[in-house]
């Protein structure tokens, strides 16, 4: 496996010439990145005239990750040419939110095969419910099948997102890369570092993925209060405060994080369900227990098998915990790569959501956390 | 230097030594700013939810409190205060018309008469004492306030709870005496007496409930924390109480937890506190122990009573406990964590079926150290700190040994020797489950190779995990490993359990089918406790059923054990697959396993699973094989 990494600058172009010596049906081209559509369409068809062979994935990004360093406006691009590993592309159009499932069910149906190890889902960050894209790749892969991957950014404005399909950037679209053979290894880890504080609360009214009324009170109000004089930055600084849905049995539940607000009907957007009737509580982190919680998802990630080689690391973190880090967003992502074997390559982007497997499933969407997978073959 | 600094001068390319220039100066300037706005902010979010959050915990507080005094009041409402006056030598000079309804007597019977001889004849012997004092005192002190409390008996022999407040006034000219007025509160009492019995104790057994338990635990800490004292906490969840309740039904199941919480009861000592928890859980609290090692020796006596069978409507009833203890302070600072470690400590004796178990921090799921002990397993695997032990199986009738069951140990260099379930389980959560079984399999292979070089034809075990059971590709690793050591097929044996096996069944059943072409032996293990379907173990390529421990371990005593393993040896004869028993600790089991007819043995009473080394020097005591050639 031979790994490249490259970023591209408004100022300053590709960091390096475009490898296309490593063109090849197995090679991996994985591009994020939030500069304007057409600067990024233009990127793409230059990765696709130099490397015509290769799986081109990736989407629009809150932030880009490369290496050690956190951008905005720019691509980061990973070249990867597996020796033992076969890849397979799918993609599947998500009209209307209702469209999730059958596009999971769509896109896993296509890869599902022989010696299928892992896939890499990147979906549209905002049309897409990501709960229900899940349980529709769910019921087609076998358990053993690692599945990680997130959903596509746009900075802290929740306005458009685009996923990389037929090699241009496309909204309403979920791409993914099967990786199929017995030589690729992927491990993958997920940890969030947020704690829930204050009382909780009942949710007294929601639909969906929409929250009107928590005790009683629009859902709007109580965060506008919390928030004080940064309700100003809303909808993105309602990401400081996710919300923790406690589980029926006391144990730890999922998070909940922000995607948009309503003032016509005070209501909030989240990025998963939140049932009517359901407990939650208010969540809250701060700088070191998510840095901590960052080098935890890379100890989790760390390649079994031998890899002194280094390994390609696919970070992918949440827009919330950005949004807390600010100027120290990059001691997460210096964190997780010193977790991994020197020589790694890490790229990736803050996202409107993780997928990563859990301890129960084959995988599931998460939010607030870092997510890494990691590949290297035997 | 902050390494937020640091990194903002390397963003920028600047060195550290050398002043920038204006454009660079200015950026640096933009950059610094913004961090300084972004700890305000954080700042600024902090300080208010901390002050928002305990707002809504007062006024949740002060909703309580109204919620209190509302029921207090219509408490009292309805009853009226009887006056009492005395003169300065303690005589009654006046008495209120409610005295008949409060006191129970006539104003007269009162009137005139010294207050100590009402005391004395109407009064609770426990209560006439101090109430005296507060008469007197009250007596003695101008200007003095006492209220006080007391059991006032009946005409009828009841009694009847009395509140009351005093006033000295013998200074006011209005009054010229001590007033009293007295209510009767015996409602408000009892109903405080049965809400508190009812927040503090469990309806079923009688036992003090979760709440008092913690009450009593914060008290016996905080005690034990002022005098240096070690308390320890145990936590005992039933092991087979859902078989009973799904099978006699919930009404059994009631009666076998009030004679279960009898029977801890009666093993402690006065000052233990016995707690139910909920359904099938109790807490045992030891205030004052001089060692952990006391308290392990409470929990194997607590083990044992509830060990001994039960009788529940004329049916005999065998269960087991599984008990986590921890101990304070060396495992927790409070006594919510105290509880929490003795759960974790519990949920390890219920995986390692060990009867009890002390907490070790490295069992908890979320502690730090839990973590580190995974990624040192994967060092571990290439340290070779991962040992093989093994244990031997022998023939139930001759005694000769058929072969061992490999079983996993790691060689921690801080924590010792540590069994598989301390860390397999952990393995199994991530991919390291492959290689650590893969290591299993090539040293326990590599081990039988060598005894058959030693002229010992013997068969060895290995313990299959769900993971690796459904990976597609493990008949091909078998084959290669196979390959390598010249072992014949027919002398491994894969243990699998059955809720391995029903999580994809029609995978399962492919590469068992896979496996068994190869020649490769496969053993249930742990049968009897899963759900498999007799039709569907059919249609399996199993050669071996291992009966499970908990069952062997009752065999002599509980008969519905003994059925089960006699109906265990008849259908796994039938569908012509050999039986074994684990867990064998003593002589007589063994006998009447042998009469049952079972074919092969396991455990204690055999031998303890021992290294390689270990091993051989324990066959030479034994009788041998008849020779086989691979």
């Amino acid at each position: 496996m031979d790994v490249r990494s490259l970023a591209w600058e408004p100022s300053s172009g590709w960091s390096a010439p475009l490898p296309s010596e490593l063109d090849g049906p197995s090679t991996l081209v994985l591009a994020f990145g939030s500069p304007p559509e057409e600067v990024a369409t233009a990127r793409l068809a230059e990765l696709a005239a130099a490397l015509p062979q290769a799986q081109l994935a990736g989407c629009s990004t809150a932030g880009e990750i490369l290496d050690r360093r956190v951008a905005e406006g720019e691509m980061s691009v990973a070249v990867a040419r597996f020796e033992h590993t076969t890849l397979r592309r799918a993609e599947a159009a998500v009209a209307a939110p209702t469209d999730s499932r059958q596009a999971g069910r769509e896109l896993a149906g296509t890869l599902v095969g022989p010696g299928l190890r892992g896939v890499l889902v990147l979906s549209d960050g905002l049309g897409v419910n990501g709960t229900e894209l899940l349980n529709g790749v769910k019921e087609v892969l076998p358990a053993e099948v690692v599945v990680s991957g997130g959903l596509a950014g746009d900075g802290d404005r929740f306005a458009a997102t685009w996923v990389v399909a037929q090699g241009r950037p496309t909204a309403g679209v979920v791409s993914a890369i099967g990786l199929y053979g017995d030589r690729v290894r992927i491990g993958h880890g997920s940890w969030g570092g947020w704690d829930s504080f204050g009382v909780e609360r009942q949710v007294t009214r929601s639909d969906g993925k929409v929250l009107y009324e928590l005790d009683g009170e629009p859902a709007l109000a109580l965060y506008k209060r919390y928030l004080g004089e940064r309700a100003a930055g809303l909808p993105a600084t309602a990401l400081l405060f996710p919300l923790a849905l406690c589980a029926d049995d006391g144990g730890a539940g999922l998070v909940r994080t922000v995607l948009g607000v309503d003032e016509a009907n005070q209501s909030l957007t989240f990025a998963g369900d939140l049932p009517q009737g359901s407990r939650v509580q208010l969540m809250r982190a701060n700088f070191d227990r998510l840095v901590e919680g960052a080098a935890t998802a890379g100890q989790m990630a760390y390649p079994a098998e031998d890899s002194r080689g280094g390994c390609l690391a696919i970070a992918i973190s949440c827009v919330g915990r950005r949004l807390v880090l600010g100027e120290r967003t990059e001691e997460e992502v210096e964190a997780v790569l010193d977790s991994l074997p020197p020589a790694s390559s890490q790229v990736g982007f803050y996202s409107y959501g993780e997928i990563s497997p859990t301890a129960t499933g084959p995988c599931e969407l998460h939010n607030q956390t870092m997510t890494l997978t990691t590949l290297v073959e035997a | 230097m902050h390494r937020v600094l640091a990194r903002q001068l390397r963003r920028l390319s600047l060195d550290p030594a050398t002043p920038p220039d204006l454009t660079d100066w200015q950026r640096f300037l933009e950059r610094v700013e913004r961090s300084y706005a972004e700890a305000d902010a954080e700042r600024y979010t902090s300080e208010r939810l901390m002050e928002l959050s305990s707002q809504e915990m007062a006024a949740l507080h002060q909703q309580l409190r109204d919620h209190d005094q509302r029921r207090f009041q219509a408490l009292v409402a309805g009853s009226s205060d009887t006056t009492i006056v005395l003169d300065a030598a303690g005589k009654v000079t006046y008495v209120s018309s409610s005295a008949t309804r409060v006191l129970h007597l006539a104003a007269d019977q009162l009137q005139g008469q010294p207050m100590v001889a009402f005391v004395g004849r109407h009064v609770h012997p426990d209560d006439a004492g101090p109430l005296t004092a507060t008469l007197q005192h009250l007596l003695d002190t101008a200007g003095g306030e006492e209220s006080f409390e007391f059991r006032l008996r009946r005409p009828d022999g009841t009694w009847r709870d009395v509140e009351g407040l005093g006033r000295n006034l013998l200074g006011d000219e209005a009054v010229r005496g001590v007033l009293f007025t007295l209510r009767d509160v015996s409602e408000r009492k009892q109903l405080e007496r049965a809400l508190t019995r009812q927040a503090f104790t469990d309806q079923l057994t009688g036992l003090p409930n979760r709440a008092l338990l913690r009450d009593r635990a914060e008290q016996a800490l905080r005690l034990a924390g002022r005098q240096g004292l070690t308390a320890a906490l145990l936590l005992l969840d039933l092991d087979r109480f859902k078989e009973v309740n799904d099978t006699l039904g919930h009404h059994h199941g009631d009666l076998l937890l009030q004679q279960v919480a009898e029977r801890l009861h009666g093993s402690l000592r006065g000052s233990d506190t016995v707690a139910r928890l909920g359904g099938d859980e109790f807490a045992v609290l030891l205030p004052e122990i001089a060692s952990v090692q006391e308290a392990t020796v409470v929990a194997d006596k607590l083990s044992a009573a509830i060990e001994a069978p039960f009788t529940v409507d004329g049916l005999t009833l065998d269960v087991d406990a599984s008990i986590g203890v921890a101990v304070y302070p060396d495992h927790a600072s409070d006594a919510n964590e105290l509880l929490q470690r003795a759960d974790v400590a519990m949920y390890a004796a219920k995986a390692t079926h060990a009867g009890y178990t002390v907490y070790d921090p490295y069992m908890d799921q979320h502690n730090p150290r839990r973590l580190s002990l995974l990624g040192q397993l994967r060092r571990a695997l290439a340290a070779g700190e991962l040992v093989v032990h093994y244990q031997p199986k022998a023939d139930v009738r001759s005694g000769r040994i058929l072969g061992v069951e490999a079983l996993v140990r790691w060689q921690h260099p801080e924590h010792g020797l540590l069994g598989p379930g301390e860390f397999v389980p952990l393995a199994e959560t991530t991919g390291l489950i492959r290689p650590l079984t893969a290591h299993v399999l090539d040293a326990a292979l590599r081990q039988c190779r060598a005894w058959r070089d030693a002229g010992r034809a013997l068969s060895v075990a290995v313990n299959l995990s769900t993971r690796c059971l459904l990976d597609l590709t493990l008949p091909d690793q078998i084959t290669a490993l196979l390959e390598d050591t010249a072992v014949a097929p027919e002398r491994l044996v894969l243990e699998i359990t059955e809720s391995s096996i029903m999580t994809d069944p029609t995978r399962a059943l492919e590469i068992l089918n896979r496996l068994h072409v190869l020649g490769v032996q496969l053993a249930i293990d742990d049968f009897g406790t899963g759900y498999s379907s007799m039709a569907y173990l059919k249609s399996l390529p199993v050669d071996e059923l291992k009966v499970d421990r908990s069952f062997v371990k009752h065999l002599r005593h509980n008969q519905s054990d003994a059925v089960i393993v006699r109906s265990t040896v008849d259908l796994g004869h039938n569908l012509g697959l050999r039986v074994v028993a684990e867990g064998v600790e003593d002589q007589a089991t063994w006998q009447e396993l042998a009469t049952l007819g079972c074919d092969s043995v396991q455990g204690y009473y055999l031998a303890r699973p021992m290294p390689a080394a270990e091993l051989a020097a324990w066959l030479a005591t034994q009788p041998q094989p008849a020779a086989s050639h691979d």
